[in-house]
């Protein structure tokens, strides 16, 4: 196995993959902000996924790659 | 008014594309990578272009029109967190083996890794063959567009002329300026349909009594529009759809794209933007073709999205929304088309056939010639398809999708096998025939027998059984051995 990347960062891709099986969410078709709670739901989650990203390369970009 | 903004639009893609060659320096590397010149910011704006097709803009909005807002979920935030993972891991790495050994097609790598011209050809057919309902989605959608804004069924243009505007547009700037012109105009077009999806979303939700008033009247007259469901059919829904968007780790063209990077630092810019970007752009898309169920009926005369520019804009503004549409439309096509001709000049006819003894540039000639057949061929199908964009659309992600397990496998796996990736492959192709061929005989949207789940849960896990199972059975290759230890 070639491991240049650290493993944390696989870690917040599972965490994110669970978060986005919102199921106990799912039949409620209630609004916030004016947006179905479901879709206000995922469109949080995108922001949250561009932040731990940006946290991974900031803190966890390959090693051997650091220099290119 | 709309035909005439839109013919400008396309002027100013084809200048942009053209200029791209002044820069142009003979060589196949320069004409399939851009002498891998480009930058964060034009590598962000081309790999979401790219990325983001007919299906994004057409396709959502028609699903989110039968289904409701759950479609920004299934492709939308499903995209933002894996797309930007894939090309943390798959891309940089990609890249760094890519300026080690020369790579311009992610056959040569596969090859190379393996030791096997045999796995080269077969990888070759069988993305050449997936490439093909990828590229009928934009060039149908292109079509269907221009029939709505032209006047519809009564006295509009018929969609043949829309496709075929959208493929010589397409053709004439990538076959003139290669990578350099496509990522130049991936930046614009990406930038134009960003802005004019934004400007589409306010001006028609004004006409619709707003977000809010909009969403409230979904959620009365429309019931399951607003919400997830809570059935196993959703459930299955949701969890196939995650596995969608690893397609993306083994499209052609977006490894044409990572190739084309100036630096491995060039890709941080597009690993933080994608996930706002996708919401940037689904989230108007999504929310479109909801509220559009609350001013037209079913069935509709052609896309949702280009039905309500129309009713609801002045000409001027939906020439200009028109002109987003296409711009989604041609930033995939563009480099879809530069990619089937990488792979046919550096893998078939540079490997197979005249390697030293024909010059780069006249090489260069026969993958336009290809894409031209190819593209003729795409053309004809658009003319007789029959299934929806969302549809082909997915069924083009899916058979990728199934290629993923064998990429990633190629780059991080030392204990793959030719015989564990050929396996991989064959399970991925045979079982994508298998499923469309039951979809043939189904009704309505298809999942595996009505369950919600998706070819894709299958074919992906599938395809990585294989390959481990055959890997782990088989004697690692010689050659890999060499290739990984340089690699390393």
């Amino acid at each position: 196995m070639h491991r240049s990347h650290p493993r944390w960062p696989l870690l917040v891709l599972l965490v994110l993959a669970a978060a986005f099986e919102n199921f106990w969410m799912w039949p409620d078709d209630g609004l916030i902000f004016g947006l179905p709670v479901n879709l206000a739901y995922h469109l949080g989650l995108c922001v949250v996924a561009s932040l731990a990203l940006a946290a991974i390369v900031r803190w966890g970009w390959p090693h051997d790659a650091a220099g290119d | 008014m709309v035909l005439p903004v839109l013919a400008a639009y396309l002027a100013l893609v084809l200048g942009v594309g053209l200029f791209g060659h002044r820069l142009f320096r003979g060589t196949g590397e320069d004409y399939f990578l851009a002498s891998r010149s480009i930058g964060s910011f034009v590598l962000v704006m081309t790999l979401f272009g790219t990325n983001m097709t007919a299906f994004t803009i057409l396709g959502a909005s028609g699903e989110a029109y039968s289904r409701g807002v759950i479609v920004f979920a299934l492709m939308g935030s499903s995209t933002a967190i894996v797309v930007p993972f894939l090309i943390y891991y798959l891309g940089v790495r990609s890249w760094q083996l890519g300026k080690r050994h020369g790579y311009v097609t992610q056959i040569q790598l596969v090859r190379h890794r393996y030791g096997s011209d045999l796995l080269g050809v077969l990888l070759f057919v069988v993305v050449v063959a997936l490439m093909l309902p990828y590229l009928l989605i934009g060039v149908k959608g292109g079509g269907d567009a221009l029939a709505v804004l032209s006047g519809g069924p009564d006295g509009g243009l018929p969609s043949w002329v829309g496709s075929l505007a959208v493929c010589a547009v397409t053709y004439v700037y990538v076959s003139y300026g290669g990578m350099r012109s496509t990522s130049w105009v991936n930046a614009l077009q990406t930038s134009v349909f960003l802005l004019f999806g934004v400007a589409a979303y306010f001006a028609v939700m004004s006409e619709s009594g707003g977000l809010e008033g909009a969403m409230e009247q979904l959620r009365a007259e429309h019931a399951g529009m607003a919400d997830f469901g809570s059935d196993r059919f959703a459930l299955f829904q949701m969890g196939s759809f995650l596995l969608l968007p690893l397609c993306t780790g083994a499209f052609p063209h977006l490894y044409g794209h990572w190739l084309s990077a100036r630096s491995a630092r060039s890709f941080r810019l597009a690993i933080v933007a994608y996930p706002l970007l996708v919401a940037a752009i689904w989230f108007p898309s999504v929310v479109l073709g909801a509220a559009g169920r609350l001013q037209f009926d079913p069935p509709l005369d052609g896309p949702i999205l280009v039905q309500l520019i129309v009713a609801n804009t002045g000409e001027i503004l939906a020439g200009c929304l028109a002109a987003g549409v296409f711009a989604a439309i041609m930033s995939s096509l563009d480099s879809q088309i530069l990619a089937l001709g990488a792979m046919f000049t550096q893998d078939i006819v540079r490997h197979h056939g005249f390697h030293g003894t024909l010059r780069e540039e006249r090489q260069v000639w026969f993958g336009r010639l290809f894409v031209l057949a190819f593209l003729a061929l795409t053309f004809l199908c658009s003319l007789v398809a029959s299934q929806s964009i969302f549809a082909l659309g997915t069924w083009a992600l899916t058979g990728f999708a199934g290629l993923l397990p064998m990429f990633a496998a190629t780059l991080f796996w030392r204990r793959a096998t030719t015989v564990g990736a050929a396996a991989s492959i064959l399970t991925a192709a045979g079982l994508w025939v298998w499923f469309f061929w039951d979809s043939l005989s189904f009704a309505g949207p298809y999942s595996i027998g009505g369950s919600g789940l998706m070819p894709v849960a299958v074919i992906v896990p599938a395809a990585t059984a294989s390959l481990v199972i055959f890997s782990l059975y088989t004697r690692t290759d010689r050659a890999a051995g060499g290739w990984w230890s340089a690699a390393s």
